[in-house]
């Protein structure tokens, strides 16, 4: 009996791996192969949305010769065998979109079904402008700057601050205490599980910040974030006063106005927290500290305690922002203007109609490929003031060494897909000789970073020029899909 | 004779490895217990890959005599990097970081004093790399640094 039994079960077992064998081999073959069966797949980036709002369908199938598309006057009839297609409806109503691919070997039909709510989109205020000028240093070249109210919290104490470096590549508000913090601002401290004042070291790929971590109302357009802990950089205060080794162990400090160009920084990148899950479990020597007396010491931190990007605490508008900046011909720009909104397919003006979305992985990452390499931790920043990737091909500069200085300007191209490949699209570029720009603050400037161990292409703010950007936050959900992703 | 040099030079060796000395151009470094450490050996050296806690990749390489002549990480947070390069080479990161006058931000190029420090990323993803080229084994070249 015993026997029989496992003799029944290592038979079933048989059975199943020649079964997924075969599975394996039709869907492994495809290729275009004519006689096997066609199969189709189509998904929508979301299932409700409201008139006003965006979405899209993508597509794909094999082994098909033909598809047909039917559900809506704007889905109707032939379609590609694989494709995306933006939907912008302007009247409450539930959209089943179907799709029909036909091959040698029968068809398959798909079917997704949208509801569209009748209710207005909220619309606010939610824009301010981007500058990019030499900045408080006067010396600083391709920097995107904007200004940020920043009260005590419940209070009507406010300091409005400017040149606050808008960057994607960092998550949180920070600002410099001396000299640009109003100290009659007397931000609370954010204390840490145990009662004591929280500090940070805040990692930046050329150096460190130190300084403490405070409450503060953040006031940008009409959008208000309540209570949102920030660093104060270089704070004063004496319980502040030494930096730890273990954080000076992360390299240069740039807490200052003139090592950073900026008078703050603004991190409005794919994550909400500056470090996320890994603070709240372990006490990283390095990130966040407690304080008391005048010594610091590492300590967890829960989510709610940490730096955060300010746009996810907004009433509304807070899963992402749109980063729109003029182009820069050849020679660079004196100056550059642009705009900042906030919200991701939230209000008629940042929806994503025609845009393609690539969803980076959870490092906040996606893939370049350059000159037949490709380089999967690539992100799209603009605190780097450069296209920064490996090509050892193009000349360097003599007097800026960081940066490339062709003999005449070169026009390049890459491809940026999806970490997961659901999106790919080629990049026009192009790449002139720092030492030869007048006095400019904005021009289309790079540099080399060897392809020596690393896998990434910086696509540093000459990226932004000329585009509409969407950042969407991890986790946030839009009509586009739930982030993290960039969408152009 | 030659037999007692050997000991000798592997005693110092130990003490030395021991010691302050574990560093860049010293010995690989003494991780924390919970760091998890794989070691694969290549042709004229050896690659020591540790996982931090935190999440964060180390990857020594290291000479037949024990030196580690390169270094890389990546990952969430970075390392402690005055433990990682020993302080002389990260006194050399932080002058000549701090000295450019039109620096690239967002990356990290120091060539200097025989040493090359590069850090490229974002917060949350950071990458970097030292090395000695000066010490590198034979057919070693900084193309061999994956």
């Amino acid at each position: 009996m015993k026997l029989n039994r496992q003799y029944r079960l290592f038979f079933a077992a048989t059975v199943a791996l020649f079964f997924s064998f075969l599975l394996t081999s039709c869907g492994g073959g495809g290729g275009g192969s004519a006689g096997y069966y066609v199969t189709v797949n189509l998904t929508a980036s979301a299932s409700e949305i409201h008139v006003g709002q965006a979405f899209y369908i993508a597509w794909s199938s094999e082994n098909a010769t033909s598809c047909e598309a039917s559900g809506s006057t704007d889905w109707n009839g032939t379609v590609a065998t694989s494709g995306t297609q933006w939907f912008a409806p302007t009247s409450a109503q539930t959209l089943n979109l179907a799709l029909t691919c036909t091959g040698p070997k029968g068809s398959a039909t798909r079917q997704v079904s949208i509801t569209v709510n009748a209710e207005p989109l909220t619309t606010v205020a939610n824009q301010v402008p981007i500058v990019v000028d030499k900045g408080p240093t006067g010396n600083e070249i391709n920097l995107p700057y904007v200004s940020v109210t920043i009260c005590r919290p419940g209070t009507s104490v406010c300091q409005t601050i400017d040149h606050i470096l808008l960057d994607t590549g960092s998550y949180g508000l920070r600002v410099f205490g001396p000299g640009v913090i109003n100290p009659s601002l007397a931000l609370p401290s954010v204390t840490s599980a145990s009662g004591k004042a929280l500090a940070e070291c805040a990692q930046f790929v050329s150096g460190y910040t130190w300084g403490s971590v405070n409450s503060a109302d953040i006031k940008m357009a009409n959008e208000t974030a309540s209570s949102v802990p920030i660093e104060i950089i270089g704070n004063s205060d004496s319980a502040f006063s030494s930096v730890p080794s273990d954080c000076s162990s992360a390299g240069v400090n740039i807490g200052s106005v003139q090592s950073f160009g900026a008078n703050g920084v603004l991190g409005v990148g794919l994550f909400k927290e500056d470090c996320g899950t890994a603070c709240v479990s372990q006490a990283i020597a390095g990130m966040y500290y407690e304080c008391s007396g005048t010594s610091c010491s590492a300590t967890k931190v829960s989510l709610d305690k940490q730096v955060a990007n300010p746009v996810a605490f907004f009433a509304e508008n807070n899963n992402g922002v749109t980063l729109a900046l003029s182009s820069v011909p050849a020679g660079g720009a004196a100056t550059l203007t642009g705009t900042l909104t906030f919200g991701v397919g939230t209000q008629s003006n940042n929806q994503l109609t025609g845009k393609t979305v690539y969803r980076a992985d959870e490092y906040g990452n996606f893939k370049t490929t350059y000159k037949s390499q490709t380089y999967a931790s690539s992100f799209l920043d603009s605190g780097s003031n450069g296209l920064f990737f490996p090509d050892s091909s193009i000349p360097k500069c003599s007097v800026s060494s960081d940066f490339f200085c062709p003999t005449s300007v070169l026009t390049l191209t890459a491809i940026n897909s999806a970490y997961d490949d659901s999106a790919s699209g080629q990049i026009s570029f192009f790449i002139e000789s720092v030492d030869n720009l007048g006095d400019v603050a904005a021009a289309s400037i790079g540099g080399d970073t060897s392809t020596f161990g690393f896998k990434a292409f910086d696509w540093g703010l000459p990226f932004f020029f000329g585009r509409t950007v969407f950042v969407t936050v991890d986790g946030a959900s839009t009509p586009g899909g739930s982030g993290p992703f960039w969408a152009y | 004779m030659k037999t007692i040099l050997t000991v000798t030079t592997a005693l110092l060796l130990a003490i030395w490895g021991d010691s302050a000395f574990a560093a860049l151009g010293g010995s690989p470094e003494k991780f924390d217990a919970g760091d998890v450490t794989t070691v694969t050996a290549k042709s004229g050296y050896t690659i020591r890959n540790t996982v931090l806690k935190t999440g964060t990749e180390v990857r020594e390489y290291v000479s037949e005599q024990g030196t580690v002549f390169a270094v890389t990480w990546h990952g969430p947070f970075k390392p402690n990097l005055r433990k990682l390069l020993g302080q002389q080479h990260f006194n050399t990161m932080v002058t000549h970081a701090t000295a450019k006058t039109k620096p690239g931000r967002g990356r990290l190029e120091v060539k200097s004093s025989g040493v090359v420090i590069r850090a490229r990323g974002h917060m949350r993803a950071h990458q970097g790399q030292a090395s000695l080229p000066a010490q590198f084994p034979a057919g070693f070249t900084e193309d061999s640094i994956s």
